[in-house]
C-alpha cells in the first residue's frame, strides 16, 4: 500500500512537471492561426506524394522519416523571438529565408541573378532598379518603391549603412532611383543589390517611425560627407546623431513584430512555428516564384553545437549543413549515411598570420620575409584545416582560387615567390646582420634574441592547431617563440589594443562581395579591420613597378573605379605591395565544408564544381533559397 | 528545534545570499569581453558583412551602455532584485524573469527526474555493494562507479546521441518535443515529451549515479564496522533488518545533504548536455548568455542557482535536527 502511494506520488509528480514544462515552457506561435488558413490553401494545391519517397539512409532512425516538400537545415535565431531587425540578434535565420535582395551575385562566375529586382541600370553615380511587378509582402500588399525608400532610410539612420546614397527617389510604384555621392562601382553595386536589408521594413508597418528615421539619416549623411574626405565631422552633428538615434531606438525597440503578429516578409518563406530548438517556415503565399517551388516547408533545427549537427547529418535528420569537420569524422559521416556528399567551395577568406607593426622587430622586412620562407604553409594547412586550399607560393592576398581571374602571368613573374625554404630564410637574416647564437636562437643585429608569441583565440580549434604548428616550425628554425591562447571574448579587443606580436586572423576576406576590393580595404583601407589591428603603414608610399604608391589611396581608387581593366591594374598594384612588403602571411584559403544529403529527402543539388556554390559564404541560406525557388531542389523519390 | 535556531539559520541565509550575489556580480562584470564585440562577430559570420558594418549594427541594436560604472550597475541590480525584477537581457531585449521562467521548467523536468533516478539507484547499489563487500557484486559496482564518475555528462550525451540516437534510432536526436506537436495536457504530448527527455535524463543521471554509488558504499562500509551493528547481529536481528535500519538509514544522512544541494545546483548543471540535445532549458540559455556577455541574463541565472542552493542548504539545516537527534542536542 505504502509503495503504491509512493508510485502514484511519483507518477503525479512527473505528470505535473510535464504539464508545467509543456505549458510554461511551450513556445509561442502567435501568428499560427491567421497564417495557417492562407498557407494551407496553397499547400493543398500541390502534389502530395508523401508515401512514394524512398530513403536510402542506411541507419534507420526515429527522425529520418522523409516528408515531401520539406527541406531541413541547422542554424541559429534569437529566442525568445522578437522579429525586429533592429533589436539584438536581428531576425536570425529568417534573414535570408524571409527577406529578399534585389539580386544575387555569384563570385566564382561574376554572374548576376535577379531576385526582387527585374532589372537594374547603372550610369555613373545613379542606379535605377525596376522591381518585379508581382512582388508582394506576405500579407498581400505589393512591394513598392516606397518600401525600398523606407528600408534605405532606416539603414542609413540606424546602421549607418549606404551613407554614400544621397537620394533614393520613386520614379513609379515599381521603379526606384539611387543617387550616390560617388561612382557606383562593382563593389558598391554588390553592396546595394545583394543585401536583403532593402526589403525587410515594409512602409505600412514601419512608416510610423519614418519621419524620425529620415531626420537621423540626413544627419548621418552630413557626417559622412566630412568623414569620406578624411575630415572630422563637427561635434554638434555627431551629438545630434547620437541623440536622434537614442530617441528613435527607444520607441522602435519596443516593437516586437512576432508577438504583435506583424512579422511581414518579402522572401520565399514565412516563419510558422518558432521554438528554442526548432523553427518551421512555410511558403509565402504571395511570393512571386511560389509556383515553381516544389519545397513548401523549411525546418531549421537549432545549431547548438557541432556535435548535434554531426549527429543530425549522420542520421539523415537534416538535408544540408556546413560544420568544420575533421577528416576522420567526415569519412564516418559519409560512411554512416551514404546519401551525404561533401563539397568544399571557397569560403572567401584567408587564414593568415598577421604582424604587429607597433613592435619594432616586425618593422624589419627581412625578418618578415625570413618568417615566410621558414614556414611550411602546406603543412600548416594539412594539420589545421584539411579541406582548405594552401597558399604556399605567393603572399599577394588575392584569394588563391580567384588569382587566375585577377592576376596576369606578367604580374606573377614580377612577384617574389615564397616556397618553404629555410636556407633562403637563413641567408636573408645573415645578410641583414642577424646572427645565430650557441643556444640556437637568432639574434637581431643589435644582439637581442628574436623572441615573440603567436596569439590565437582559444575557441577556434582549427586556428589553435594552426597556431601551434606555426610556433613549432618557427621554433625549429631558431626563433624563441610560444603560442599565446586568448579567450574569444577578448581576442579582438587585445589585438586592436596591440597586445600581441604575431596573431592568427582572417587575412584577405571577400565576404559579402566576392570582390578583391573588400579584401584589400580590410588590409589597407582607412577603416580596415586588419589595418586597425596590425598598424601597417598603409598611408606611406612603397616602391612598385608603377612608381611610388600609397596602398590606402590605391584602395580608395579601386572603390571608385568602374572600368574592369583599370580595376584589374589597381588589384595588381595592391597584390604587388602585399607580396613584397608583407603586411601579413596568408597560410590558406578557407573552404566551407558543405555536407548535403542527396536523394534522402531532397535531390537536385548542383554538381560539385558549379560556381553557384560560391553563393554560400556569409549566408548559406541564400544558396538553398535559390535552389528551392527555381524548383531545382525538389523532393527525392 | 527552537525559534532561536530557526532565526539564526534564516539570518545566515540572507547574509550568505547577499555575499554570494555580490561576489558573483563583481566576478561576472570583471569578465573580459563586451557584448557589442561578441554580437558583431556573430553578425559578421551569419550575414556575410564586414566587421565594421557588423560592429555598427551591433552597437545600434544593443541598449547596453558600457560607460555606466560597475557600482551604479550593482545598486541597480539589488534595487531591481528587491522588487523581484532580474533585469532586461542585453541580447534579447526581454525581461530576464520571462526568459528564465520559460526555460526553467524544462531543466527542472529532466534534472529532477535524473536526480531522483540516480539517487534511488545509487543508494540501492551502494548499500548492497557495501553489505556484500568483497564479493563480485561489490567489485563490479565499485569499479563501475569509478568508471562512471570519470565520465562527464557531455561525453555521455555524445555517446548516447551517437549510439542510441544515430546508430540504433532508439532515442530522438534532440529538442523537447516533436516539431509538429502543439503543447497541451494530452497523452500524446506527454509521451512525446517523455520520449524526448530520455537522452538528457540518461546523460545527467550517469555522472550523479556514480557519486551516489560510491558515497553510499563508503558510508555503509564504515557504519558496518561500528559496534552497534555488531551488537545488533549478536542480538540475533535479521540481516535484512540490520541492513535497512542500522546501516542504510545512518549512511543515507550525508547523502541527503548532498541530494538537497544537488537540487539547488540542478538549474545550472546541464549546460553541455542541453546543448548536445538541443534541449530548451536554462543550461542552454546560460551557455548563450556567457558566449555573448549578456550580463543581466548571466546574473539572473546565477541568482536563481545561488538562491536555490542556499535555500536547499537552509531546508537541510532546518530538517536535520528532526532526522538526527545529535544535531538537536547540540
Amino acid at each position: 500500500m505504502k509503495n503504491r502511494s509512493y508510485s502514484l506520488l511519483a507518477i503525479g509528480f512527473i505528470a505535473l512537471l510535464v504539464l508545467g514544462a509543456g505549458c510554461i515552457g511551450g513556445e509561442t506561435t502567435p501568428t499560427a492561426t491567421t497564417t495557417t488558413s492562407t498557407i494551407t490553401k496553397t499547400v493543398s494545391g500541390t502534389p502530395t506524394t508523401t508515401t512514394t519517397v524512398v530513403t536510402k539512409t542506411v541507419t534507420p532512425t526515429t527522425s529520418a522519416k522523409p516528408k515531401v516538400g520539406e527541406f531541413r537545415i541547422a542554424a541559429g535565431w534569437p529566442f525568445p523571438y522578437h522579429g525586429n531587425p533592429f533589436l539584438p540578434g536581428s531576425v536570425g535565420v529568417a534573414f535570408w529565408l524571409s527577406f529578399e535582395p534585389f539580386a544575387y551575385y555569384v563570385p566564382a562566375s561574376g554572374e548576376w541573378i535577379p531576385r526582387l529586382a527585374e532589372s537594374w541600370n547603372v550610369e555613373g553615380s545613379t542606379m535605377i532598379v525596376k522591381l518585379r511587378a508581382d512582388a508582394k509582402w506576405s500579407d498581400g500588399e505589393p512591394i513598392t518603391a516606397d518600401d525600398i525608400i523606407t528600408a534605405v532610410t532606416f539603414e542609413q539612420a540606424i546602421n549607418k549603412r549606404w551613407l554614400y546614397i544621397e537620394k533614393v527617389e520613386k520614379i513609379d510604384d515599381k521603379t526606384v532611383k539611387f543617387v550616390s555621392s560617388e561612382a557606383i562601382t562593382i563593389p558598391r553595386m554588390i553592396e546595394l543589390l545583394t543585401r536583403p536589408e532593402v526589403s525587410r521594413v515594409p512602409k505600412h508597418i514601419y512608416g510610423q517611425w519614418l519621419s524620425k528615421a529620415e531626420e537621423l539619416a540626413k544627419v548621418n549623411r552630413e557626417i559622412y560627407s566630412y568623414t569620406s574626405k578624411g575630415e572630422e565631422a563637427p561635434k554638434e552633428l555627431t551629438d545630434k546623431s547620437a541623440a536622434l538615434l537614442s530617441e528613435l531606438k527607444e520607441s522602435l525597440q519596443k516593437f516586437k513584430p512576432w508577438e504583435e503578429k506583424k512579422f511581414i516578409v518579402s522572401g520565399a518563406f514565412v516563419p510558422k512555428t518558432i521554438r528554442q530548438d526548432v523553427m518551421v517556415f512555410e511558403v509565402n503565399p504571395h511570393y512571386w516564384a511560389k509556383d515553381k517551388m516544389q519545397i513548401k516547408k523549411v525546418t531549421v533545427y537549432r545549431w547548438s553545437s557541432n556535435d548535434a549537427v554531426w549527429a543530425m547529418l549522420m542520421a539523415g535528420k537534416i538535408d544540408a549543413s556546413h560544420p568544420a569537420t575533421p577528416k576522420d569524422l567526415t569519412d564516418q559521416i559519409m560512411k554512416l549515411n551514404p546519401n551525404v556528399k561533401l563539397t568544399t567551395p571557397t569560403d572567401l577568406g584567408e587564414f593568415a598570420v598577421v604582424f604587429n607593426f607597433r613592435n619594432p622587430l616586425f618593422q624589419d622586412i627581412n625578418l618578415r620575409k625570413a618568417i615566410v620562407y621558414a614556414l611550411d604553409r602546406k603543412k600548416v594547412t594539412d594539420v589545421s584545416y584539411w579541406a582548405a586550399l594552401p597558399v604556399d607560393t605567393y603572399a599577394h592576398n588575392v584569394l588563391e582560387s580567384f588569382a587566375p581571374k585577377w592576376l596576369s602571368s606578367d604580374l606573377l613573374s614580377k612577384l617574389t615567390k615564397y616556397p618553404h625554404d629555410t636556407n633562403k630564410a637563413e641567408e636573408i637574416l645573415k645578410s641583414a646582420g642577424y646572427t645565430k647564437g650557441a643556444d640556437g636562437y637568432w639574434r637581431t643585429p643589435d644582439g637581442k634574441v628574436v623572441e615573440f608569441t603567436v596569439a590565437v583565440r582559444s575557441d577556434y580549434s582549427d586556428w589553435v592547431i594552426g597556431a601551434k604548428e606555426v610556433t613549432q616550425q618557427l621554433k625549429a628554425f631558431g626563433f624563441k617563440v610560444e603560442t599565446e591562447m586568448m579567450p574569444g571574448q577578448i581576442y579582438g579587443g587585445n589585438l586592436r589594443a596591440g597586445e600581441f606580436d604575431l596573431a592568427v586572423e582572417f587575412g584577405a576576406a571577400w565576404w559579402g562581395s566576392g570582390d578583391p576590393y573588400t579584401g584589400y580595404d580590410r588590409i589597407f583601407g582607412e577603416h580596415g579591420y586588419i589595418r586597425a589591428v596590425t598598424y601597417f603603414p598603409a598611408n606611406k608610399t612603397f616602391d612598385t613597378p608603377w612608381g611610388a604608391l600609397t596602398p590606402e589611396q590605391v584602395v580608395r581608387k579601386l572603390s571608385l573605379e568602374t572600368d574592369p581593366e583599370k580595376r584589374k591594374e589597381l588589384v595588381e598594384q595592391l597584390a604587388y605591395i602585399s607580396n613584397e612588403y608583407l603586411p601579413l602571411v596568408p597560410i590558406y584559403e578557407k573552404r566551407i565544408m558543405i555536407f548535403y544529403n542527396d536523394g534522402g529527402t531532397v535531390t537536385g543539388w548542383p554538381s560539385k564544381d558549379d560556381p553557384l556554390w560560391s553563393l554560400c559564404p556569409g549566408g548559406i541560406e541564400k544558396f538553398y533559397i535559390y535552389l528551392i525557388t527555381t524548383g531545382q531542389l525538389k523532393p527525392a523519390g | 528545534m527552537d525559534g532561536k535556531y530557526f532565526l539564526k539559520r534564516l539570518a545566515s541565509f540572507f547574509i550568505f545570499l547577499w555575499a554570494a550575489l555580490t561576489i558573483t556580480f563583481v566576478l561576472v562584470h570583471l569578465m573580459p569581453g563586451d557584448p557589442v564585440y561578441m554580437l558583431a562577430h556573430q553578425y559578421m559570420q551569419n550575414y556575410g558583412i564586414s566587421f565594421e558594418d557588423a560592429y555598427q549594427m551591433a552597437k545600434a541594436s544593443l541598449s547596453w551602455n558600457p560607460t555606466v560604472p560597475i557600482w551604479v550597475r550593482y545598486f541597480q541590480y539589488f534595487e531591481n532584485l528587491l522588487r523581484g525584477n532580474l533585469g532586461t537581457s542585453v541580447l534579447y531585449e526581454q525581461s530576464v524573469n520571462q526568459i528564465i521562467a520559460r526555460s526553467i521548467p524544462w531543466t527542472i523536468f529532466v534534472a529532477s527526474i535524473s536526480l531522483l533516478l540516480s539517487f534511488i539507484l545509487g543508494v540501492y547499489l551502494g548499500s548492497n555493494a557495501a553489505w556484500k563487500r568483497g564479493t563480485k557484486l561489490d567489485s563490479t559496482v565499485f569499479f563501475g562507479g569509478i568508471v562512471l564518475s570519470s565520465l562527464p555528462s557531455f561525453i555521455v550525451a555524445i555517446l548516447l546521441v551517437i549510439f542510441l540516437g544515430v546508430r540504433w534510432g532508439i532515442i530522438p536526436l534532440g529538442g523537447a518535443y516533436s516539431e509538429d506537436l502543439t503543447p497541451g495536457f494530452n497523452l500524446k504530448f506527454i509521451l512525446d515529451v517523455l520520449y524526448h527527455a530520455i537522452g538528457p535524463i540518461m546523460a545527467l543521471s550517469v555522472e550523479r549515479l556514480a557519486g551516489y554509488i560510491l558515497g553510499m558504499r563508503n558510508n555503509a562500509v564504515s557504519i558496518i564496522q561500528e559496534d552497534f551493528v555488531s551488537f545488533a547481529a549478536i542480538r540475533g536481528l535479521k540481516d535484512s533488518t540490520i541492513a535497512k535500519k542500522y546501516v542504510r538509514r545512518p549512511a543515507l544522512l550525508p547523502l541527503i545533504t548532498s541530494l538537497a544541494i544537488s537540487l539547488g545546483f540542478m538549474f545550472g548543471g546541464a549546460t553541455l548536455a542541453e546543448s548536445i540535445f538541443r534541449y530548451p532549458g536554462i543550461g542552454y540559455q546560460y551557455a548563450q548568455a556567457l558566449g555573448t556577455r549578456d550580463y543581466p541574463l548571466i546574473m539572473g541565472i546565477f541568482t536563481v542557482i545561488i538562491t536555490a542552493v542556499l535555500l536547499a542548504t537552509l531546508v537541510v539545516e532546518l530538517i536535520y535536527p528532526l532526522i538526527d537527534p545529535r544535531v538537536r542536542e547540540k
